[in-house]
């Protein structure tokens, strides 16, 4: 059965998944995580921008599926019951 | 482990959601031709997502990666050495949850200086380290007039320690004195490491803002 992984290597390969999702997530958001505190003016310009919509909603994607992903890391990992 | 890894995942879920609503609705909001319905929560809505994943969601994952540290450093399933860079890790994701409020942080502390003043203003100058012996200049003064200067545990930037102490102390001053009018007996002081005489009965009760009401007390204040 060399097809099958072991828990351990399916826990690890979800925790790397997880770390690449949240990574490439949070790329095209950081512009809009690093607007704290901006001004009205600065969020309705920076909203004008179709591309900017474009990435926002790319990487909310990919945070939200690392999310899951990280609930199957969790599932796996033999120290969840921690 | 488990349960702060599934309170980092719905922080994480709530503050995503909170960040991409505005620019999820200025893509699709024309199919349902609400163009300005989030006028006002354009500038909102992504700070409220920061809050969230930067302050929130970056705690609860230190608090998951100081439990599995911990775990794995009982059960032996990890070497040592990176159940240190475990233990690094919690503290720069907690440093970093941190930075992300310091904001917050700020307030706390601004109160914590104004709050000594003003235990310093109502009670005495604390003064010197914790439990050291009292100082000659520091018992009460002869004549029992006006603030005493005490001696208290310093509890340093924590305030809420201090504050903590300063109730306690109070409650201790008043329960003292009470029990002294009644038994004739010395105060003793165990966070001062000290015995106040009944005659600084009065002194005590009002530099902590128990007035004395009983004739004794004014004549003794008065004279």
């Amino acid at each position: 059965m060399h097809g099958h992984r072991k828990p351990d290597q399916t826990g690890a390969a979800s925790g790397i998944c997880f770390v690449v999702l949240f990574i490439s997530g949070v790329i095209p958001l950081g512009e809009l995580l690093g607007s704290f505190a901006d001004s009205d003016a600065t969020f309705d310009a920076y909203f004008a921008s179709a591309s900017n919509r474009a990435g926002n909603i790319v990487g909310g994607a990919l945070l939200g599926a690392s999310a899951f992903v990280f609930i199957w890391f969790l599932h796996l990992s033999p120290m969840a019951s921690a | 482990m488990f349960a702060s890894g599934m309170v980092f995942v719905a922080l994480l879920l709530v503050g995503t959601a909170a960040l991409v609503t505005v620019p999820v609705k200025l893509a699709f909001g024309g199919v349902f031709d609400t163009q300005d319905v989030l006028a006002v929560g354009q500038a909102v809505f992504p700070q409220l997502g920061y809050v969230v994943l930067a302050l929130y969601s970056l705690r609860a994952a230190g608090v998951m990666v100081a439990a599995a540290t911990v775990s794995a450093r009982r059960s032996g399933s990890f070497p040592r050495w990176l159940c240190r860079v475990g233990f690094v890790a919690t503290g720069f994701v907690f440093l970093l949850g941190m930075s992300g409020g310091l904001a917050f942080f700020a307030l706390p502390r601004g109160c914590w200086p104004s709050a000594s003043t003003g235990f310093e203003r109502d009670i005495g100058a604390p003064t010197g380290r914790a439990l050291s012996p009292p100082r000659r200049d520091s018992q009460p003064h002869d004549r029992c007039r006006g603030p005493v200067p005490l001696r208290i545990r310093r509890s340093g930037a924590i305030g809420r320690i201090d504050a903590t102490l300063r109730s306690r102390s109070c409650d201790f001053l008043v329960g003292s004195c009470l029990t002294s009018r009644l038994t004739n007996t010395p105060i003793r002081d165990p966070l001062r490491c000290t015995t106040w005489t009944g005659r600084h009965e009065n002194a005590l009760l009002s530099a902590i803002g128990g007035h004395s009401t009983t004739p004794a007390g004014r004549a003794s204040n008065d004279s």
